[in-house]
């Protein structure tokens, strides 16, 4: 087990490699330079020429790109080109802490909501609390973020006025251990919208699966066992079924992390959070080359993380499976 | 031991079938499951409805997509703008009506090139193995590290104004530049590209137990080329849960292009995308002066996302009956 570990640590190397190459050569490609600024905020060419040596701009790509992963090893991400006095690492520490909460936050709902709804409608299979919830599920899964963050503001704030339509409730100077936000009820009333929207989906998704999943498991031999044992049939579930159901739970978390990184772009982008996601957006636009790169290498370290925990909490719960 | 003569009679009488008829009977089969799921039949008349929508749109908005009027801007709706106008006088109707046909150009083309993309290195991952599943998997690999919406979008803006830029070059070409399928189509590569891997292993997990039974290994014994076992054999058994995600994946794609489209990357003004329209009447939602505005591609969007869904239901529950309990 160990041994597998180490060796998908370093098989990931190669792959951020590779990563880190197309970010650079794609975030290269894009069209005008990061000191094209337009109308009357345009640069003199001296003054931009001056500004691209100071950022080695004027050196060949590959140049560019040997002295990026030199300082990536020493964990300097660069410079922002676009905010003056910060470094891409300081930006990083102060909008990825609030995109991970929100992501947290609508993971953790996504489980509360998707597992109990899954059991229950497997529970009641075939009658109409399964159809209803399978029914809520399929709309859950299906109504685009774009679409449900909206109508959340039109009726919560703007009809009803309970929650605030934008922002977030706490700035990172305010955060615990630069991630842990303080528990008030400015930070629930701002997160609340936003971690529903990107949560339904979730929960939707993990409550189809969980149903899909125990259905199964019910019918195996050992639930017949257990039941011809005796057991309550309360234990029978808790107990014997449960556990084995949510192995397929487990696997999908990996993807639906990766579902939660794409959603907290959009969802940002609808509540106006200043996270990493939003920057990431408005980095593309204004051609800040390495915020760009910084923001698909911080994910994709994430993503790798992630797959491989999930791999590792895959083989733990079913001792069947063994990797060497 | 019977003899050659009775062979020939019994292979002859009962069965008298030809391959049609078995065909056209597993058809029949096939539709009278996926009619049994109800929701299944709706989301099938949404996606045909959306489908003429778009094709006729032409006929059927009654303004052209781009046909600005101030003297009408902002306007609630009434009988000559069923939806209202937006800001620059647009009717909001036919902007809905010619959205329809972006929409349904670039997702299910995205899905489709996906698909054969992910069908095509799948089944070579899958039945050749070695250094070649060993690629393939390791270029899925890292597709899966990269977030999806975060490839297509690095895609999406570096692809389409020098594609743009450079396809203007071409006199014959340029009137279709300027009508926005270059977006269309920038579109179509970043969402197909991210859409492949996930497809790839599906399809590669399929093959790999099709290549153990035994009718391959009959066909193998027979001396039939690898290309045709793959083809011939194996790819038709590997089709039904292709066939679900593809549909599934129809969803996700309108999804991905009005998102792309509402972060201003993915189909841009003035050619209408829903996405593009949500993003661009967002104001209105905090401050609610024209909510019919948003209402219209919300709805619309999220109408023809449950209507793929759907349909993947139905066909997993028509094309897999020993699942239909789970």
């Amino acid at each position: 087990m160990t041994k597998y570990i180490i060796r998908r640590l370093l098989w990931n190397i190669p792959v951020l490699f590779l990563i880190a190459a197309t970010t650079f050569g794609l975030s290269r490609a894009l069209p005008g330079g990061p000191f094209d600024f337009a109308g009357d905020r345009s640069l003199p060419e001296s003054v931009r020429e001056n500004l691209k040596r100071k950022y080695n701009l004027d050196a060949p790509i590959y140049v560019q790109f040997a002295d990026y992963m030199m300082d990536l090893m020493r964990g300097d991400l660069g410079p922002s080109f676009r905010y003056r006095n910060q470094t891409v690492n300081d930006i990083l520490k102060q909008t990825f802490p609030i995109s991970f909460q929100l992501g947290i936050l609508s993971l953790a709902l996504g489980l509360l909501i998707g597992i109990p709804a899954g059991i229950i409608a497997a529970l009641n299979h075939n009658q109409w609390l399964d159809y209803l919830s399978s029914f809520v599920a399929i709309l859950g899964v299906s109504i685009p973020n774009i679409v449900l963050g909206p109508f959340l503001i039109w009726i919560f704030a703007v009809k009803l006025g309970w929650f605030p339509a934008a922002q977030w409730g706490v700035d990172y100077t305010e955060l615990y251990f630069g991630f842990i936000p303080p528990m008030n009820s400015d930070f629930w009333s701002h997160a609340a919208l936003p971690t529903i929207t990107l949560g339904t989906a979730l929960s939707a998704s993990i409550a189809r699966l969980t149903r899909a999943s125990l259905l199964q498991v019910i019918r195996e031999d050992y639930i017949r066992t257990a039941r011809a044992k005796g057991l309550p049939e309360r234990t029978v579930i808790i107990v014997h079924a449960l556990k084995n159901s949510l192995i397929p739970v487990v696997t999908i978390l990996g993807p639906l992390f990766a579902g939660v990184v794409t959603g907290t772009f959009v969802v940002e982008q609808i509540f106006g959070i200043p996270g990493l996601g939003r920057h990431f957006v408005q980095s593309v636009t204004n051609r800040d080359y390495p915020v760009v790169m910084g923001t698909a290498l911080l994910y994709s370290v994430l993503l790798v993380l992630a797959n491989l925990f999930v791999d590792i909490a895959y083989a733990w719960l079913d001792p069947r499976i063994r990797y060497d | 031991m019977p003899t050659p003569e009775q062979l020939a009679i019994d292979r002859r009488a009962p069965l008298r079938v030809s391959v049609w008829q078995v065909r056209w009977r597993r058809f029949t089969d096939f539709t009278r499951r996926y009619a049994r799921n109800r929701m299944a039949v709706i989301g099938l008349l949404i996606v045909l409805t959306w489908v003429v929508v778009g094709l006729f749109a032409p006929w059927i908005a009654p303004y052209g997509y781009d046909k600005t009027n101030y003297n009408a801007a902002n306007q609630p709706p009434s009988f000559a703008h069923p939806l209202g106008t937006d800001a620059l006088g647009r009717d909001q109707f036919s902007r809905m009506i010619w959205a329809a046909r972006t929409a349904l150009i670039v997702a299910p083309t995205a899905t489709v090139v996906g698909v054969v993309l992910g069908v095509f290195f799948g089944l070579l991952a899958g039945y050749f193995g070695g250094w070649i599943d060993e690629i393939v998997m390791r270029l899925s690999d890292v597709l899966f590290a990269f977030p999806g919406l975060l490839f297509a979008l690095l895609l999406a803006a570096t692809l389409q104004p020098r594609l743009a830029a450079w396809l203007s070059q071409f006199e014959r070409i340029k009137p279709w530049v300027r009508a926005g399928y270059v977006e269309f189509f920038v579109v179509v590569i970043a969402l197909s590209l991210v859409g492949w891997p996930g497809l790839a292993r599906l399809v590669r997990g399929q093959v790999l137990s099709l290549r153990e039974q035994q009718f391959v290994e009959a066909a193998r014994a027979l001396g039939v080329s690898p290309w045709r076992i793959m083809w011939q054999h194996i790819f038709p058994n590997a089709l039904p849960p292709v066939i679900v995600a593809l549909s599934m994946s129809m969803g996700s794609a309108v999804v991905a292009e009005a998102s792309l489209s509402f972060l201003g990357i993915g189909i841009t003004p003035p050619t209408p995308s829903w996405g593009a329209m949500i993003y661009n009447e967002f104001a209105s939602w905090r401050s609610p002066s024209a909510p019919w505005l948003l209402w219209a591609p919300g709805l619309a969007v999220a109408a023809l996302t449950f209507a793929f869904n759907f349909i993947g239901d139905g066909l997993n529950e028509a094309l897999n009956p020993q699942d239909r309990l789970t």
